[in-house]
């Protein structure tokens, strides 16, 4: 095992020096963490969107290798930079951020924000330097698994992925999140099947025989409605107040290292969960930190812990969300799922062919990125403070035109613009009826792999169903398919918080004095 | 973000719509072969392999979650009084700002994108965008409307076939008209209702001219992307100057 750690750690440094000596990488690199942070400061833009637009611009044109070097660093930045907004006005820039408003915004009211925003930024770069060391290490493990990974696993994987994003990324109804994902589903079948060529649903429209493209769909997705709300609501922005010393004090970041590491392992876990974002794992990670805590009375009120529990997770997902992509192909979050569309439109495959050595390099990316950050937000937070005046009302027209040249150009030209408004306006009704969009947007992403594993597993076994059950691998993934519908079915759910509570019950008789032991 | 009984109103009916297009769409997924298929000549007659059973499975799965929408919507007392959720919303004044976006977005996209020079035509939506919406102000709103309006009906009805899309200028000419009385008129409405200038409608002319622009030389030069329109009023001597003046120079001084 020790050997096995040892000779990644070589491979990994050949590929980060290699890198490093490149004096492009930096070009791209601070040029994008930058653009990140902006992105993720100025409320209503997302980490989504900061790797969609920039998969537009850098389309296939460019060597896969550099345009993941901008990718990830806008990943990494936006990120971060969502705990601006959320510490200093108290209006989360992004929705993975949203927690960290709850302490960070009560710090800067008591003349902390300095202080809050440098242990953030620390706390961030720990978060992701966790998450890349367990993407380091776990895919290699979860790859080798895969290998043997054939298609009624893939087939259930995919089918997993979105019930667990429709289940966790729903806030009214799990049934909303489950139609979501399921019209994802329905708009992957557009176009000619996989295996016979046979047209579905393209209602005479050529364009529509290759399907609905992914990048549009994102933009659509994720842009549009933002465009729309925030439009709606007119200008916001804020007066951020001086801000002291940002730089942290070592004591105080040592005082908090169980918290950050805590938080780092469960942010990477729910990253890997597929489809479920930092958004999940920002709140996750704080409602922990505060059941770990000594003094939970102060979350809420400026704690620091409370802060960095959320801001450490959100970070550390990100490496947990390029788990599940680089091994299975199935995105971890909804910036993973635009990573997977860039990588898709370079003819890249993540899953178990895809070549190791763009793993190591991709981890190699994540720790210049998270070292880019920890340079910028603690020389530069000032800088990125003054975007913070910026109005709404300014930057999204401005957002509206990006996604409209950045979807142009990526393929299929006018019709994916009229695709992305589409998507967009039908993504802004669901929106407002609480649908979640990740859901769709992952279907949309999986429902070709889950339609041609599926048909091509029953072709393998002759159209014998049971071949879902009989292999182990499908089997186990049949059973927490299934476990994950039931576990959401009112009665079942009744009849769970029955037993629970007659549990509990027995368990309190038996501890009485005189009950048998 | 809504109260619950307007979120269970709208949640009846989007589950009647849901229900209702699932029905079309398994119907629609009658039409594709599933028990005989003749794909490229090749006869496959295996319901297992058609290239129907997984639409079947999920909007056969959609149409039961939405009948179990509609029992819940129902439960909790979603079933009628859909207008009063409306109505509330279009008091507000956010319904019609809404449509207004909408309205701006879809003339952009469908009618002024397709025909019109992308950067007079995204200065055109820029401007409006932001002098329509910075402050919540129906008049400045409808203006904005009708200033992208003008232009994209007229690129619409002259030029509505592809092969027109590309050729004539004269909708590039009405846009760029457009975009100047409406900057025009932005920042004399504005001090005339204010008495003063607000910043953001002052810089909102240049910003919309200069985004477009140095965006669309960015990825035709720069990213060696696709761009709207290349044969557009203004892109067009710019590729001309970039390939006959630009360039050469360039290489002169490499030299």
């Amino acid at each position: 095992m020790i050997d096995f750690v040892v000779q990644q750690f070589a491979v990994f440094l050949t590929q980060m020096s290699a890198l490093a000596l490149d004096p492009v990488t930096y070009l791209y690199l601070f040029g994008s963490v930058a653009l990140g942070i902006v992105f993720g400061a100025l409320p209503g833009l997302t980490a989504t969107l900061a790797v969609t637009i920039l998969t537009g611009f850098f389309g296939n044109k460019f060597p896969v290798e550099q345009s993941l070097i901008a990718l990830i660093g806008a990943y990494v930045g936006a990120i971060y930079g969502g705990s601006y907004p959320s510490i200093l006005l108290n209006i989360p820039g992004t929705a993975a951020s949203a927690a960290s408003a709850l302490d960070g915004y009560p710090l800067t009211r008591q003349g902390r924000g300095g202080e809050a925003l440098g242990l953030t930024t620390t706390s961030s770069v720990i978060g992701t330097l966790i998450g890349t060391f367990c993407l380091l290490i776990f895919v290699w493990v979860l790859l080798a698994v895969a290998q043997n990974i054939a298609s009624p696993e893939k087939a259930l994987l995919a089918l997993f992925g979105i019930l667990v994003s429709g289940t966790l990324m729903s806030s009214d109804l799990v049934v909303k999140g489950w139609i979501a994902g399921l019209i994802g589903l329905a708009m992957a079948m557009v176009g000619l099947d996989p295996i016979l060529s046979e047209h579905r649903y393209t209602f005479g429209w050529s364009y529509l025989l290759s399907g609905f493209l992914v990048v549009p769909v994102l933009m659509g997705a994720f842009a549009i409605p933002q465009i729309m709300t925030g439009l709606r609501t007119g200008p916001v922005s804020g007066r951020p107040p001086q801000v002291g010393r940002i730089v942290p004090h070592w004591r105080t970041i040592s005082r908090n290292m169980p918290t950050i590491a805590r938080s780092g392992s469960l942010g990477v876990g729910i990253g890997a969960l597929p489809g479920v974002g930092e958004d999940v794992a920002g709140w996750v990670s704080y409602g922990v930190g505060k059941s770990f805590s000594k003094e939970p009375e102060k979350f809420g009120r400026g704690s620091l812990q409370g802060l960095l529990s959320a801001e450490t997770a959100n970070n550390a997902c990100i490496g947990g969300a390029l788990i599940p992509l680089l091994v299975l192909g199935i995105p971890g979050s909804p910036p993973a799922a635009a990573l997977l569309g860039a990588l898709m439109i370079n003819n890249v495959t993540p899953g178990p062919t895809i070549d190791p050595d763009l793993i190591v390099r991709i981890v190699a990316i994540l720790v210049l990125a998270s070292l880019a950050t920890f340079a910028l937000g603690l020389f530069m937070a000032r800088v990125f403070i003054s975007v913070l005046k910026v109005p709404q009302t300014i930057f999204l027209p401005v957002v509206l035109v990006l996604t409209t040249i950045g979807s142009f150009s990526v393929g299929g030209g006018i019709n994916d613009l009229f695709i992305m408004v589409i998507v967009g306006l039908f993504s802004y009704a669901l929106i407002r009826m609480e649908y979640p969009i990740a859901p769709l947007v992952i279907g949309v992403i999986l429902g070709g792999l889950f339609d041609e594993s599926f048909r091509r597993a029953m072709l393998v076994s002759d159209g014998d169903l049971s071949v879902f059950v009989t292999r182990p691998g499908a089997g186990i993934l049949l059973f927490l398919n299934v476990l994950l519908i039931l576990s959401q079915v009112p009665p079942v759910r009744r009849a769970m918080k029955r037993l629970v509570a007659r549990g509990i019950s027995d368990a309190g008789a038996s501890d009485q004095p005189g009950s048998p032991s | 973000m809504h109260d619950r009984a307007a979120l269970r109103r709208q949640d009846f009916w989007t589950a009647l719509l849901l229900a209702g297009l699932s029905l079309f769409f398994l119907w629609k997924t009658s039409e594709i072969p599933f028990f005989r298929a003749n794909a490229a000549g090749v006869e496959s007659g295996r319901w297992y392999n058609s290239a129907a059973i997984v639409p079947y499975a999920i909007f056969a799965t959609i149409l039961v979650l939405s009948l179990g929408l509609l029992v819940t919507a129902i439960r909790q007392g979603g079933a009628p009084w859909l207008r009063r959720a409306v109505t509330a919303d279009a008091e507000t004044g956010g319904f019609a700002r809404l449509c207004a976006v909408a309205a701006i977005m879809l003339f952009y996209i469908f009618a002024l994108v397709p025909r019109v020079d992308f950067t007079i035509a995204s200065a055109l939506v820029l401007q409006a965008l932001i002098y329509g919406f910075h402050e919540t102000r129906a008049r400045a709103t409808a203006i904005a409307v009708v200033a992208v309006a003008i232009p994209a009906l007229y690129a619409l009805a002259m030029h509505f076939p592809r092969s027109e899309w590309n050729t004539p200028q004269d909708d590039d000419w009405i846009t760029l008209a457009a975009f100047v009385i409406l900057a025009v008129v932005a920042l004399v409405e504005t001090r005339l209702c204010h008495g003063r200038l607000d910043k953001a409608i002052a810089i909102a002319p240049v910003l919309s001219v200069l985004v477009p622009f140095l965006l669309v030389i960015a990825m035709a030069f720069g990213f060696r992307q696709n761009v709207p329109n290349r044969t557009g009023l203004l892109f067009k001597q710019v590729e001309y100057h970039y390939y006959v003046t630009v360039k050469p120079w360039l290489a002169g001084k490499g030299r």
